[in-house]
């Protein structure tokens, strides 16, 4: 079963193999397969149901050492994943916005319409090309603090092409602005805090030259 | 999403660009709509390459050309599936009827349609392969996930229905002997035959000529999508009409 994680091809149909017996026997039975692996009385049809399952199965689900680490990982992946995507977007927004440049209301008005032309048709040549934001400014900073307030606290949930496709420039530009050119990055070091892959690392600061 | 009328959709690509996510499920129906009017390869070739370069965003014909190129020349093939019109009869809807509870009646005759719609005369016998969600969006009616797994349960217990491994189901309720009754011609408001055939209040578009359900006590002419595109319409002859002019 956990070569499903090293081949995609088996993944593949292992997902359809699943499928297939979860669509017949929701109808036969209203249960997933799961659901009668776990049941404990079982008729004789049921049984043969699950011993054609294990036939037809493309990888082997037994009891084995590397099956039962590979399920015990797998729970354990879906519980970081939902604390991944409970990330708050407030966090990012932060860190793209400057809060050295100032934005007014009509300026976020503009831009939002033309977000939402651009949401219509993101293959317009015009849209797609910064140069037809000269209307609302011409600093190419402040036109990217705009996307960033459109895309990261007014559309949270939205696609963020918007943003990195025609601004991505000055969201750089505000960014070594922010951070007087100066990053953090991990590098190896032998007394460093953060351990990864039998190595040890510590964030450091370097000078970035844009 | 199921096209009943694939000619229309084609159009419509053609018009105003791919509305599927996978465009390549659009091309299919364009290639077969260019394969019905007997338009030759070259022809062919030169407008899907000019729809893609158009509407397909990060379009690239290096990535592109042959998945493209393999599904021209295999579109030689294909049968394209013309709208039609089906029958139901007397012993179908009675048995449909038959059932208490409406929303069972509603997924029985829209399962019905459906099979009677795809049916293949080399297999003789009627299946249907279409996923559940897209069966329960025909039958216009609110459902939770629950309800779908509960309903498609029962009317298997009841016999109506048999599933296969292959994700289709046999229908096994067809009786084609007994007289017709209605005539349907298989589209996206299919149910509204059943409504009317149940004794509602049933009328025709006044836009796009769909069925729609007339409800007591309120003046309906037009479906929601219609309704909403003469409305804005509507919306913007009033505002010409009140604007001040420029002295």
């Amino acid at each position: 079963m956990f070569m499903k994680h090293l081949y995609s091809k088996y993944k593949k149909e292992y997902i359809e193999h699943r499928e297939r017996f979860n669509y017949d026997l929701l109808k036969r039975y209203n249960l997933t397969i799961d659901e009668l692996l776990e049941k404990q009385e079982l008729t004789n049809e049921q049984m043969e149901y699950i011993d054609k399952y294990n036939k037809y199965n493309p990888l082997l689900e037994t009891d084995c050492t590397m099956n039962n680490i590979c399920r015990h990982i797998e729970e354990n992946i879906k519980e970081i994943k939902i604390h991944v995507k409970r990330k708050n977007d407030d966090e990012v927004f932060q860190m793209l916005f400057n809060d050295n440049i100032e934005i007014t209301n009509e300026e976020i008005d503009l831009m939002h319409k033309q977000y939402k032309k651009y949401q219509k048709n993101q293959t317009d040549e015009n849209l797609n090309n910064i140069n037809s934001y000269s209307f609302i400014t011409k600093d190419t900073q402040k036109l990217a603090n705009l996307a960033v307030y459109i895309c990261y606290k007014i559309y949270l949930n939205g696609n963020k092409n918007f943003v990195w496709d025609i601004f991505g420039n000055g969201v750089i530009l505000n960014l070594d602005e922010k951070h007087n050119s100066k990053i953090q990055i991990p590098i190896e070091d032998i007394s460093g805090d953060i351990e990864y892959r039998g190595s040890f690392y510590d964030n450091k600061e370097i000078m970035v030259e844009l | 999403m199921i096209i009943f009328d694939e000619e229309k959709y084609a159009k419509d690509i053609i018009k105003n660009g791919f509305k599927n996510r996978h465009i390549f499920k659009d091309v299919c129906i364009v290639l077969k709509y260019f394969r019905s009017c007997k338009k030759n390869d070259e022809y062919i070739k030169k407008e899907i390459y000019d729809l893609c370069s158009k509407y397909k965003k990060d379009y690239n014909y290096v990535k592109d050309y042959k998945k493209i190129d393999f599904l021209i020349s295999e579109s030689i093939k294909w049968n394209k599936h013309k709208t039609t019109f089906i029958n139901i009869t007397k012993n179908e809807f009675q048995l449909i009827k038959s059932e208490n509870n409406i929303k069972i009646q509603k997924l029985l005759f829209v399962i019905l349609v459906l099979a009677k719609y795809y049916y293949n005369p080399k297999h003789n016998e009627y299946y249907v392969n279409i996923s559940e969600n897209d069966i329960f969006n025909l039958c216009n009616m609110s459902v939770t996930k629950q309800n779908k797994r509960d309903f498609m349960y029962y009317i298997t217990q009841r016999g109506y229905i048999t599933p296969n491994l292959n994700k289709s189901i046999k229908i096994n309720f067809i009786d084609n002997l007994s007289e017709n009754i209605c005539e349907i011609k298989v589209g996206n408001d299919m149910i509204f035959y059943y409504e009317k055939l149940s004794g509602k209040n049933v009328i025709n578009c006044k836009r796009c000529n769909d069925l729609i359900l007339r409800i007591a006590n309120r003046r309906t002419k037009y479906c929601k999508e219609c309704a909403r595109i003469v409305n804005i319409e509507k919306t913007k002859e009033n505002i010409l009409k009140n604007k001040p002019f420029d002295l």
